[in-house]
């Protein structure tokens, strides 16, 4: 097994080597749906080190040549990870990304666009033990001036709110102790279903998802004009685009059915999604 | 905004018409705008040309309704675009040349 190992997050190549062997067995199955072989060049190289934090043992991630943090437990290692991933994948796109969940069925996607905390990797999560396959649970990239969709199927990344309502994904490592899941449970979408990474597809459907405890749920179509506006806020550095941005989201726009959907429970929620797949 | 106001829409304004409703985007001000139908019909007439009068005037005869009552409308329908920042031609002659 090589010291180092590669993850490729939409054009973003990270190069990273842990010391500790525990460790590395984590995180390297943990983002083993971002894993690649390709020798070619990278953007950054990570470190993951053995260091004192607060007075303990713990770790440092260590991003050559500029940043160190240093933490106390395995989870904020993955944690701190998974968020630099994100912000650096976003921000080497050359093309637009909304913050959103998105599944796939049959080279269709289903956008879940949201705000923090409205439920999209919940309903992502459930969709995708449903059958659908996983696109992402944070960045849906397009490919520019079409409405194809290039996966980000980084680990899905569930709060404590979320976890009883799929006991069976419930992390497991060999390592010291729980940190790795006290946090956040981080899971690879091939740890749900061997075949659930999506490959490339197109935007079908966006369907806006807000959690309302108790509140029936509730699918209800939504103007395109409306949907436009919602989606242009869900996108990342929006202004960076300006209006190559919504020209893009417009395109998008215009080939999908648009709707919002209460999710009073999971289970109603994955139903009405299904459904309206099924309806084509 | 009177009635001899001919409005134009600010060219830093890209529109994105779905639907017959519209997206606006102010490239300046880095502000979204949702128009619903009406609005958004006016918005694409107001091309600096036509007096909100001389508008009146063919919307009251093409639907046969009061030309006061239109004008009113287009009037209220004209400060609310302006006050958004996204009219030009507000306070010159229809015709008038860019500064």
């Amino acid at each position: 097994v090589s010291a180092v190992w590669r993850l490729r997050a939409l054009r973003f190549v990270a190069e990273i080597e842990v010391a500790d062997p525990a460790l590395d067995g984590y995180l390297r199955r943990l983002f083993r749906d971002l894993r690649t072989d390709d020798a070619g060049a990278i953007d950054v190289e990570w470190q993951v080190e053995a260091a004192e934090a607060d007075g303990s043992a713990g770790w440092a991630f260590v991003t050559r040549g500029h940043d160190r943090y240093e933490f106390t437990d395995s989870g904020h290692v993955a944690l701190e990870m998974l968020q630099t991933l994100n912000a650096r994948c976003v921000a080497t796109w050359p093309g637009v990304v909304c913050h959103a969940g998105c599944v796939s069925l049959d080279d269709r996607a289903v956008m879940l666009p949201a705000h923090p905390n409205a439920g999209k990797t919940t309903l992502t999560t459930g969709l995708v033990r449903a059958g659908f396959r996983y696109v992402t649970d944070e960045g849906v990239a397009f490919e520019d001036g079409t409405t194809r969709i290039r996966p980000y199927p980084k680990p899905l990344a569930l709060d404590a709110g979320s976890w009883s309502l799929f006991p069976e994904f419930e992390p497991a490592a060999d390592l010291p102790g729980d940190d790795y899941k006290r946090t956040q449970w981080h899971i690879p979408a091939s740890d749900i279903r061997a075949d659930a990474v999506s490959g490339a597809c197109d935007a079908r459907w966006i369907v806006f998802p807000t959690y309302e405890a108790g509140a029936a749920t509730e699918l209800v179509p939504m103007r395109r004009a409306a949907a436009l506006v919602e989606l242009a806020k869900n996108t990342f550095d929006f202004p960076r685009h300006g209006v190559s941005a919504l020209e893009q989201l417009a395109t998008v726009v215009r080939a999908c059915d648009c709707y919002r959907l209460t999710v009073g429970n999971l289970a109603d929620a994955v139903a009405s999604i299904e459904d309206l797949v099924a309806r084509g | 905004v009177t009635t001899s106001s001919a409005p134009a829409r600010r060219a830093e304004v890209h529109t994105e018409a779905l639907d017959g409703e519209a997206v606006l985007y102010d490239v300046r001000a880095d502000r979204l705008h949702l128009l619903n139908h009406t609005t958004t019909l006016l918005w694409e007439i107001f091309d600096g040309q036509v007096t909100l009068a001389e508008l009146a005037d063919e919307i009251a005869e093409e639907l046969g309704t009061d030309r006061d009552v239109v004008l009113a409308d287009l009037v209220a329908v004209t400060v609310h675009l302006a006050d958004q920042g996204l009219l030009d031609g507000l306070d010159r002659e229809p015709g008038g040349t860019e500064p």
